[in-house]
């Protein structure tokens, strides 16, 4: 059996937490995604209640204006936009996301006729918790 | 530690601030002449990084809005927000009913205001985590 120098053994646990890394942060912004775009009924659409941390649709616009970015450069609006950007990511990019619908601010922080849904700020709020998960998937 | 104690410790503390606004606590139905500040609190998540349990992390934000008429200045909404956020200091505790604690883990925020039908609105972002003794 051939036998690794000391420098590629290294190399190896390196390529690996790298790996590992990339793995826990892709995985938890799409937790955190995943769960700002879980529609719920809006009020247009017969609701008579809410949940806090869910989006709620309509004529679906808000959540198809999503678009999503990596170091300043944004494609597509789309409900799953979110998808293309951790599918390419790698370490030290900054990801962004944003909601371009012009009452997203209103549905997220409420106006004086409803309260705030905190859809992205509920599970932004969230990510610590995702990423605790994600590395324990990693330390299996 | 019940989510009930931990809001009542909160809004407790909010009531206390000297010559404040009124206040359109969560779930009330009211919509005062402005200038007013409306609460709500976002429970965000319960966690407990012990083996045997007993010592859940309660956390979530406060969102304490500043509500004043559209189309006068901002600086009057800005100067109340700016009295929330100080009202809870990073570090502040608060006891709950019952025992145990609230604690401001981190600078309260004055987020950018919105227009809001003849309303201006500037929220401020106070986030907590509540424990066991």
């Amino acid at each position: 059996m051939a036998k690794r120098t000391f420098a590629a053994q290294i190399k190896g646990f390196a390529d690996l937490t790298k790996k590992n890394l990339e793995y826990v942060a892709v995985n938890a912004v799409q937790d955190v995604m995943e769960a700002a775009q879980t529609p719920q009924p809006g009020f247009g659409q017969g609701a008579t209640t809410f949940e806090v941390g869910k989006i709620p649709v309509d004529t679906s616009a808000m959540i198809n204006s999503l678009v999503s970015g990596a170091d300043g450069a944004f494609g597509a609006p789309g409900a799953a936009s979110y998808s293309v950007v951790l599918a390419g990511y790698e370490l030290g990019d900054v990801m962004q996301f944003a909601w371009t619908a012009p009452y997203a601010i209103h549905v997220e922080l409420g106006t004086s006729k409803m309260p705030g849904r905190h859809f992205v700020g509920a599970n932004a709020a969230r990510f610590s918790d995702f990423v605790q998960d994600r590395v324990a998937e990693v330390r299996k | 530690m019940r989510a009930a104690d931990i809001a009542n410790a909160l809004e407790q503390h909010l009531g206390e601030i000297p010559d404040v606004l009124t206040i359109v606590w969560e779930n009330q139905d009211a919509q005062p002449v402005a200038p007013y500040i409306e609460v709500q609190n976002v429970r965000t998540s319960v966690r407990d990084g012990t083996i045997a349990g007993g010592a859940a992390v309660h956390e979530g934000y406060l969102v304490l809005t500043v509500v004043t008429a559209q189309n006068t200045f901002a600086t009057p909404a800005n100067a109340v927000a700016d009295d929330l956020a100080a009202w809870f200091p990073m570090g502040h505790r608060l006891a709950v009913l019952g025992g145990g604690h609230v604690v401001i883990p981190r600078p309260a925020r004055v987020l950018q205001g919105f227009p809001d039908g003849a309303n201006w609105r500037t929220p401020v972002r106070v986030e907590y985590q509540a424990m066991g003794a």
